[in-house]
C-alpha cells in the first residue's frame, strides 16, 4: 500500500528529516494523535454541553430515593426526549446541532440520568435484615459458581462490562456537534418530545436512541417522551407522556396526520446562572399528586393525573435553566 | 537516497501504528460481522458479535453437530438438544429440566429463539450477557449436573477426536486440535444463528402485507399493545422482550421483573429455592425478579414462567389478568404494570391468537432436522 500520497506533506524533501528534525515529526504525530485521541473518546467539553441534573426539595437527588407523603420512593426509571434544542442571546439565535451518540440524533436526545442506588441509612431494619438474608442465599450462589470451570467463575464481570458500556447505561448530557458560547447567551429553549415526523417510525430503521423499546409505545402511538416509574414501600407509581389520539389502521401502522393531543410540551428558560445546567425539578413534578397507585398517568383515558402533571409541567417551573 | 528511503518507510509505518492504536482505542469491544450472511429478513438488525468469536459457516455447522451430539455429557445420555429441542423453539415440554445424572434442574428451560439478541442470557443474570460465558454452566456446572463434564475433561474431549469432527474443527478453527474454547465458540455461533422473524406478525409489521394476520389476531395484537393490558412494557421491541439488543441499538437496559408469581412471607419473598435476581445482585429490590423471554413461538414452547408453573397460554393471560397468582397479586415488589385487567372470554382467544401469529414455521421446520447422533 502506498501511504506517501496520503501524507499532507511529501517526506522525502522535508527539511524535518534531518536527525532532530525526524524527533520532531514524531513528538508531532503524538502529540496531535493524543490529542485527536482525547477530543474523539473524551464524554464532554464544558462549552460543548449542557447537564441535566434531577432535583429534589431545592438540592441535586444523588441517589434514586426520596421521601414524599412521609414515604421513601424509589426512581426505577427516568428517561424523557429533549428535541429542538435552540439557544439564543443578545438578540442573536443558535440553531443548535446535537452530536451524534448512541443517545443522540441531531435534533433529538435522550436523557436518562444516573441514579445510583442509595446506600443502607435510607434502609430501614428490615430492609437490612432482608439484605443479610440475600447475601447468606448470594454466597451459596457464588460458591456453587465457583465450582463452573473458566470464565464464568475468573470473570464474573464480562467483558463487555468496560467504560465503554458504562457509558451506555446513563447519559445525562445535552452534546453539541459545534462548541457554544454559555457566556453569552440567555435562553434556552427546548421541547420535552420527539418530533411528529421521527415519532412514528419503523423503529428498525431509526437511529440510536430513537429505537430503543422501553420508551417506544407503537407506530401509531409514537414514543414515550418523558417515563418516571417509581416504587413506594407497597405500591408503585408511573407517568408516561406521549401522543394520544392518533389515528392509523393498527398499533403496527403511522399515523399520516398529527395526533389529537400531541402532548408536546415547549420550554423557555432564562438562564439563572452560568449555563451549564439544565435542572429538572422532580418534587415540583409532582406536586398535588396523591402519590396512590390510581394516580399514575399512563394517558389511556380519563386519569385525572395526567392533567395536573401537565399544568406542573407549564406552572411549576419544572425545568431551570442554571 | 537510501536512508532517506528507509527513514520514510519506517516513518510511514510509525504514523501508521499510532493511527491505528487511535482507531482501536475508540472502536466499541464488539463490531459488524460483515462475512457470515445471516439470511435475516429485509430491515432486521445484525445482533451483536464478539470480536474473538466472529461468526462463520464453518463454526454454525461443528457448533450444530456437538448441539446434537450426546457424546458431550460426560455419560453419553443427553445432549445440549435432550433439553433445548428445536421442535418447541429450543425449549421443551416440561416444567423444569433434568440433568444428565437425572438431577433436577430448579427452573425451566428457556427457548433458544433470537438469543443472539439478548442483552442478558438465563432467567435471571445481570452480569451475564456472553453466550459463550452462558454454556460454560449447562457444560461443566455441578450443581444441579447438566452435562456434567466436570471431572472427565479428557474423556469427553477425546470423543472428538474421531474422524468427522477432525474436518470441521480443521475448517472452524485452522486447526484440528479439539479444546473446550473450541466446543465453546462453535456452539455460540450455532445457537447465535438460530433467528426467527418471518411469523405472520413479522408479514404483517415489517413487511407490510395487511392480509398477513387474522381479524381475531390484529384484535388481540391491539389489546398487547394497550396501556390497559400491558403485556408491551415487559415484553416489547422487535423481539418482544425489552432484554435485546442489536448493532444499532446498544443502550443498556435492565429487563428484570416481580410478576407477583409468590409472596411467602407477605413482603414479597419468592420461595428460597429461586428468588431470581436477588441472587446475583444481593439488591432486596431485586427480589423475585426474572427476565422477560421472548414470545417469539410462545406457542409451542410451554409451560412457562421461570419454574414452569403456568402450563399454557390461557393460563399465563389468566395469571396477568388477576394481577398475579393468590397472594402473589400483592406482592410490594410486583412491577407497576402488573396491576391486573377485566378480561372477557373472546379478548382472551383473541390474545391468544395472536400470540401464535408470532410462530415462525418457517424457522421451527427449518431447524428440525438437526443431525441426531447416538453414542
Amino acid at each position: 500500500m502506498k501511504l506517501t500520497y496520503t501524507l499532507p506533506f511529501r517526506p522525502d524533501i522535508s527539511k524535518f528529516l534531518y536527525r532532530s528534525g525526524l524527533r520532531k515529526v514524531l513528538a508531532l504525530f503524538l502529540l496531535t494523535c493524543l490529542i485527536q485521541f482525547n477530543s474523539g473518546c473524551s464524554k464532554t467539553d464544558n462549552d460543548r454541553s449542557i447537564k441535566v441534573e434531577i432535583w429534589h426539595n431545592g438540592g441535586p437527588l444523588d441517589c434514586n430515593t426520596f421521601n414524599k407523603h412521609q414515604q421513601a420512593w424509589s426512581i426505577q426509571q427516568l428517561a424523557f426526549f429533549i428535541s429542538h434544542v435552540e439557544l439564543s442571546g443578545e438578540g442573536a439565535e443558535y440553531q443548535t446541532t446535537l452530536s451524534a451518540t448512541p443517545w443522540q440524533t441531531d435534533d433529538v436526545v435522550l436523557i436518562k440520568p444516573h441514579m445510583p442506588e442509595c446506600s443502607a441509612q435510607l434502609n430501614n431494619a428490615k430492609d437490612a435484615k432482608g439484605k443479610v438474608e440475600s447475601e447468606i442465599k448470594g454466597e451459596t450462589q457464588s460458591t456453587a459458581k465457583s465450582k463452573v470451570k473458566g470464565a464464568v467463575s475468573q470473570n464474573e464481570t464480562p467483558p463487555y462490562d468496560d467504560a465503554a458500556t458504562q457509558a451506555l447505561k446513563t447519559n445525562s448530557y445535552l452534546q453539541f456537534a459545534v462548541p457554544v458560547d454559555l457566556d453569552s447567551l440567555e435562553q434556552l429553549s427546548f421541547t420535552l418530545a420527539v418530533p411528529f415526523e421521527l415519532n412514528h417510525q419503523n423503529p428498525l430503521s431509526q437511529p440510536s436512541p430513537l429505537n430503543l423499546p422501553s420508551m417506544f409505545w407503537s407506530w401509531r402511538s409514537g414514543h414515550k417522551f418523558f417515563r418516571l416509574d417509581m416504587q413506594g414501600p407497597d405500591k408503585n407509581w408511573v407517568f408516561h407522556l406521549g401522543s394520544v389520539g392518533c389515528t392509523a389502521a393498527s398499533i403496527m401502522r403511522s399515523p399520516q396526520s398529527e395526533c389529537v393531543q400531541p402532548n408536546r410540551v415547549s420550554f423557555d428558560l432564562d438562564k439563572k446562572y452560568d449555563g451549564t445546567k439544565l435542572v429538572m425539578h422532580l418534587d415540583r413534578l409532582i406536586t398535588d399528586i396523591p402519590m396512590q397507585n390510581d394516580s399514575s398517568c399512563l394517558f389511556n383515558s380519563g386519569q385525572e393525573s395526567c392533567a395536573v402533571l401537565m399544568s406542573n409541567f407549564k406552572t411549576q417551573a419544572v425545568f431551570e435553566w442554571h | 537516497m537510501a536512508l532517506n528511503i528507509s527513514i520514510t518507510q519506517s516513518i510511514q509505518v510509525y504514523i501508521c501504528f499510532i493511527l491505528s492504536c487511535v482507531l482501536i482505542a475508540c472502536t466499541p469491544v464488539v463490531s459488524v460481522q460483515n462475512a457470515y450472511d445471516w439470511k435475516l429478513p429485509k430491515g432486521f438488525p445484525h445482533p451483536i458479535v464478539p470480536l474473538d468469536n466472529p461468526m462463520s459457516d464453518a463454526k454454525v455447522v461443528l457448533g450444530k453437530k456437538l448441539f446434537f451430539d450426546v457424546d458431550l455429557s460426560f455419560n453419553q445420555s443427553i445432549s445440549c438438544a435432550s433439553c433445548h429441542q428445536p421442535e418447541f423453539a429450543f425449549s421443551e415440554p416440561q416444567k423444569i429440566a433434568v440433568g444428565a445424572t437425572g438431577q433436577k434442574h430448579r427452573r425451566n428451560t428457556q427457548s433458544l429463539v433470537n438469543v443472539a439478541y439478548n442483552s442478558n442470557l438465563t432467567w435471571a443474570h445481570s452480569g451475564l450477557n456472553r453466550i459463550e460465558q452462558q454454556i460454560l454452566i449447562p457444560m461443566f456446572s455441578e450443581n444441579p449436573i447438566e452435562l456434567g463434564i466436570t471431572g472427565h475433561e479428557d474423556e469427553v474431549l477425546q470423543r472428538f477426536e474421531k474422524q468427522g469432527y477432525a474436518t470441521l474443527f480443521k475448517t472452524a478453527f485452522d486447526s484440528s486440535e479439539v479444546t473446550f474454547e473450541q466446543i465453546v465458540k462453535a456452539l455460540a455461533s450455532y445457537v447465535r444463528s438460530l433467528t426467527s422473524f418471518t411469523s405472520a406478525f413479522d408479514e404483517y409489521a415489517y413487511q407490510n402485507n395487511d392480509a398477513a394476520m387474522s381479524d381475531a389476531a390484529k384484535r388481540g395484537m391491539e389489546l398487547f399493545f394497550s396501556e390497559k393490558f400491558e403485556c408491551f412494557h415487559c415484553h416489547g421491541g422487535f423481539n418482544f422482550t425489552q432484554s435485546s439488543q442489536h448493532q444499532s441499538q446498544k443502550l443498556d437496559l435492565r429487563p428484570f421483573h416481580n410478576t407477583g408469581l409468590y409472596n411467602i412471607d407477605g413482603k414479597g419473598a419468592y420461595p428460597v429455592y429461586d428468588q431470581g435476581l436477588i441472587e446475583v445482585t444481593l439488591q432486596p429490590r431485586d427480589m423475585g425478579k426474572f427476565r422477560a423471554p421472548t414470545l417469539r413461538n410462545v406457542e409451542v414452547s410451554a409451560p412457562y414462567m421461570h419454574d414452569g408453573s403456568l402450563a399454557t397460554l390461557e393460563d399465563v393471560i389468566e395469571f396477568y389478568a388477576a394481577g398475579g397468582r393468590a397472594q402473589g397479586s400483592t406482592n410490594p415488589l410486583k412491577s407497576s404494570f402488573l396491576t391486573g385487567f377485566e378480561l372477557r372470554v373472546e379478548q382472551k382467544q383473541d390474545l391468544v391468537t395472536f400470540l401464535q401469529s408470532l410462530t415462525d414455521r418457517q424457522f421451527l421446520n427449518l431447524n428440525l432436522n438437526g443431525p441426531l447422533v447416538s453414542p
